[in-house]
């Protein structure tokens, strides 16, 4: 019987494994008769099964075995995802035992077959490079070759491994044989103060010949500083961080946050704000005196163990470190000032080297008079005045995405709509005038530091700041102006309000021209702040908003309209009130329609309305006008504003000799008033 | 998560068990998310050499979607069946993208880089794979499956046979078939003569 001349796919697939699994029930060296016998003639199939019976036997275990189980439970989770790689050979190290797992990948004890010694191989997986970083990588570590000191780890080469198609970078260091941690060894062997404080004199040296030879260390924590066998310090990873950081090695956010988590409590606060360039040699300071900290309490200065990260940081960035002296005794003054100094916050009050670190810790052990002192009273009271100014900025910013916030109501939202994107726009504004005034308002200042610290204060402070440094940003600087000015403005301070709104305002026409609607904003936000002795300005500023407004918008919009009530209530002062009520007659429907009968912009076009009628002698419709103004104020207007219509409508009424009629309106006014500046303040009368 | 969603993964997963690949699309997103939430927060434990645990960030994500006891259809084995074609998905779509794009500090992403890698040390390329069990299942659907569930899943063959219906014997045959098939495929290029060769026999 002949087979078919060709066999469809699959049933020369089921041929195959039929022949491959029978060829498996038998003893090795009888499977290829076995295949022989089950394939006759069909030598193909005889030569793949006798293929696939060779590849079986090359098939490494591994192959297809489950990475892991689907059933794990969250605490499976501590199983190290890299796999060890001891026995393997890289670049004529062989790997002897894995070390560690740490942040940036794993240490082995290596062989270095040429020069049969052993050194520590760090291989950093996971680590993305290309030719730059790979040529920076090179760079750094020649440098650290060249740092050379008995307590500190050398260098000895460097490069670049090739593994599955990615490059694992690597250092072989000096192997410390039988190192133990600075603070186990000094548990260990007991010692005693001034013994861990020789011991932490050695650190420092180390530190600082780094630090002649240019290179920071940049991640001191007691897991880099090693003791050997025989009690020598070894220091560890010099210069691995920047290495690091300038190959771009780094750049895995598991990496990152890792590492970061890992040294947190020994990173400054200027490395923990992110600006690596500003980490100089006091930031090794800094961690020194972590370090130093801990050595002589047994704890560290923050207590951030089940802190978040962000909290964490916050809390090193801002809080001062736990006083040594609670921890004992013998902590007390000159230690203290030295540890804490050596902790400071700010660059300038920490010791400048590492050097004047040592020095002074000499001098406390040969009993001589530190260098570094105590902070001053007036030191403290500056820091008081900083706790309290953070708390102000914090104000601040509260305050300005309320207004913000607030701001996207009324005809701001309606042209906002029109325009777009501006809603986004001025989202993004916000974000950037809130960081700059919590970094102008947080950052150290003296001018700032002594003085009682108000809001007042902080804005103008705030204000001098941005004309300074914000000069290549008008956009910016014309939003802070604004903003500050309308604060002062709502906080009944418009003198102060007026200049900023004015600079603003001339800002802004640069920037924009003269037809455009945040120019207009500024203008009626400007008008407002200015007072009665600027009447003609005031109708001026107003009428020209309505104007741009009007060409950009058209006589039935909401902006429009609402400008024109502005416009009436400058007329109205100035006594022209037919002209006034002309206006409020054409705005009102619309300003009705448009935003609704209860809107804040009826009520004040009403209670205007009421004011031109009653001063022309029309007080049948002036009271239509001010009990209608009165209704929607009670609904929608803030109580002032609800208080000044109650209390002129029962002025009104007075006049007309209706006394009785008009006592529960000046009494409703009264308890609005007294309720708002509480008791015992003076009754307010409006202008 | 939010129980609505876990009723939607519930339904979802149940969809893909039956075969509806649409299913699949839909649940990824849901995925992603519980993982983006689980990277961020292991990321913020302080626990100095702890290793973060790719593969099992990526099974514990998963297994978060679909907690057993808010689980209201079917037994694990369906479950696991499910959880095996979700996580080839993942897997394989980031292996496709991954080195197109150059990688970000996205947390989801690096866990997903090294869940790949230590299926990759394994088993070599993941996307030649995805394809040469794509052929499988074309042939043999049930060893696709095997190999689905075993890799992907990390069920025992056992378990595997529990789930396709078949006695333990004949998974293992299954099994040891199918790995070395796809073996021998992926190492000589995706040709295989085995399978792609219908030219067949000579006559007898």
């Amino acid at each position: 019987m002949n087979p078919p001349p060709s066999l469809s796919q699959s049933t020369r697939f089921r041929r195959l494994e039929e022949v491959f699994c029978a060829a498996l029930e038998v003893p090795e060296h009888e499977r290829a008769a076995r295949v022989a016998e089950l394939c006759g003639s069909d030598r193909e199939l005889a030569a793949e099964v006798t293929r696939l019976l060779a590849v079986r036997a090359q098939t490494r275990g591994t192959f297809l075995s489950p990475a892991a189980r689907l059933q794990v439970s969250a605490d499976d989770f501590t199983a190290p995802a890299e796999d060890d790689w001891t026995g393997r050979c890289i670049d004529g190290f062989t790997l002897v035992r894995r070390l560690a797992v740490g942040g940036m990948g794993a240490v082995y004890e290596a062989t270095q077959q040429e020069l049969r010694r052993s050194v520590a191989l760090k291989l950093m997986r996971g680590a993305l490079l290309d030719a730059d970083a790979r040529r920076r990588f090179a760079r750094e570590a020649q440098i650290l070759a060249e740092v050379r000191h008995p307590h500190i780890a050398q260098v000895y080469a460097s490069g670049t491994y090739r593994d599955a198609g990615v490059d694992v970078p690597y250092i072989a260091m000096e192997l410390v044989p039988g190192a133990v941690g600075l603070l186990t060894h000094a548990d260990q062997q007991r010692l005693g103060l001034r013994d861990r404080l020789r011991l932490f004199l050695t650190v420092c040296d180390a530190v600082l010949h780094g630090h002649q030879r240019g290179v920071i260390h940049r991640d001191l924590k007691p897991a880099n500083l090693l003791v050997d066998e025989s009690g020598h310090v070894k220091v560890i990873d010099f210069g691995v961080a920047r290495m690091l950081e300038r190959g771009e090695l780094a750049t895995t956010a598991r990496t990152d946050a890792r590492h970061i988590i890992g040294t947190l409590p020994h990173l400054s606060p200027e490395q923990l704000a992110g600006d690596a360039r500003v980490a100089d040699v006091r930031s090794d300071v800094y961690a020194l005196g972590v370090v130093l900290y801990e050595l002589l309490s047994g704890r560290l200065p923050y207590d951030i163990r089940n802190e978040s990260l962000a909290r964490a940081a916050e809390i090193v960035r801002t809080q001062a470190p736990a006083p040594l002296s609670a921890v004992h005794r013998t902590l007390r003054g000159d230690l203290q000032t030295i540890v804490f100094k050596a902790l400071e916050k700010e660059l300038d009050r920490r010791y400048s080297s590492v050097e004047a670190l040592a020095e002074d810790i000499r001098r406390y052990l040969s009993h001589e008079p530190i260098l570094a002192r105590p902070p001053s009273a007036r030191y403290q009271l500056r820091k008081f005045a900083q706790r309290n100014r953070a708390l102000v900025a914090g104000v601040m910013v509260a305050l300005v995405v309320a207004l913000i916030g607030a701001g996207t109501t009324a005809w701001k939202v309606v042209e906002a709509t029109r325009e777009g994107q501006r809603a986004q726009l001025a989202a993004r504004k916000a974000e950037r005038i809130a960081w700059f005034l919590q970094t102008v308002l947080s950052s150290a200042d003296p001018r700032l530091a002594d003085a009682d610290v108000t809001i007042r204060d902080a804005l103008d402070y705030a204000a001098a700041r941005a004309d300074a440094e914000l000069a290549e940003e008008p956009e910016v600087l014309s939003d802070v102006h604004a903003l500050v000015g309308s604060i002062y403005v709502r906080m009944k301070q418009s003198p102060l309000g007026e200049r900023h709104l004015r600079k603003a305002l001339a800002l802004r026409r640069e920037l924009y021209g003269d037809s455009n609607c945040i120019v207009a904003e500024t203008m009626t936000d400007l008008a407002w702040a200015l007072d009665a002795d600027h009447l003609d300005e005031v109708e001026q500023l107003f009428t020209d908003a309505l104007k741009i407004r009007r060409t950009l918008y058209g006589d039935d919009d909401a902006s429009v309209a609402v400008a024109k009530t502005q416009v009436a209530a400058a007329k109205s002062l100035k006594g022209r009130q037919a002209e006034a009520v002309t206006l409020l007659n054409e705005a009102l429907p619309v300003v009705k329609r448009e935003l609704g009968p209860q809107h804040t912009a009826v009520g004040f076009a009403l209670a205007t309305l009421a004011n031109c009628l009653q001063i022309m002698g029309e007080t049948a419709a002036a009271e239509v006008s001010y009990r209608e103004a009165i209704a929607v104020r009670r609904v929608a207007a803030s109580p002032p504003e609800l208080a000044d219509t109650l209390s002129n409508f029962a002025k009104f009424l007075k006049r007309q000799g209706r006394e009785e009629e008009a006592v529960p309106f000046a009494a409703e006014a009264a308890e609005i008033r007294a309720r708002r500046l509480g008791p015992g303040a003076a009754p307010c009368e409006e202008p | 998560m939010s129980a609505e969603s876990q009723d939607e993964v519930t339904r979802l997963l149940a969809a893909v068990s039956s075969g509806d690949k649409g299913a699949v699309s839909r649940i990824l997103p849901l995925v992603y998310d519980e993982l983006r939430r689980l990277a961020a927060a292991f990321l913020q434990r302080e626990r100095p050499d702890h290793t973060l645990q790719a593969t099992a960030l990526v099974h514990e994500a998963y297994m978060r979607l679909v907690r057993q006891d808010s689980v209201g259809f079917c037994d694990r084995h369906q479950l696991l069946a499910a959880a095996a074609v979700v996580m080839r998905r993942i897997l394989v779509d980031h292996a496709r993208t991954k080195r197109r794009e150059k990688r970000g500090g996205d947390a989801v992403m690096v866990a997903l880089d090294e869940a790949i890698a230590v299926f990759e040390q394994r088993s070599g390329d993941l996307k030649a794979l995805d394809e040469a069990l794509t052929d499988l299942a074309q042939l043999d659907e049930r060893k696709a499956r095997l190999v689905e569930l075993h890799f992907f899943g990390g069920a025992t063959i056992e378990e595997g046979a529990e789930i396709l219906g078949v006695s333990p014997r004949t998974a293992a045959r299954d099994w040891e078939f199918a790995r070395v098939w796809l073996r021998d495929r992926l190492s000589d290029g995706g040709v295989s003569r085995s399978a792609s060769d219908g030219e067949a026999n000579e006559p007898a």
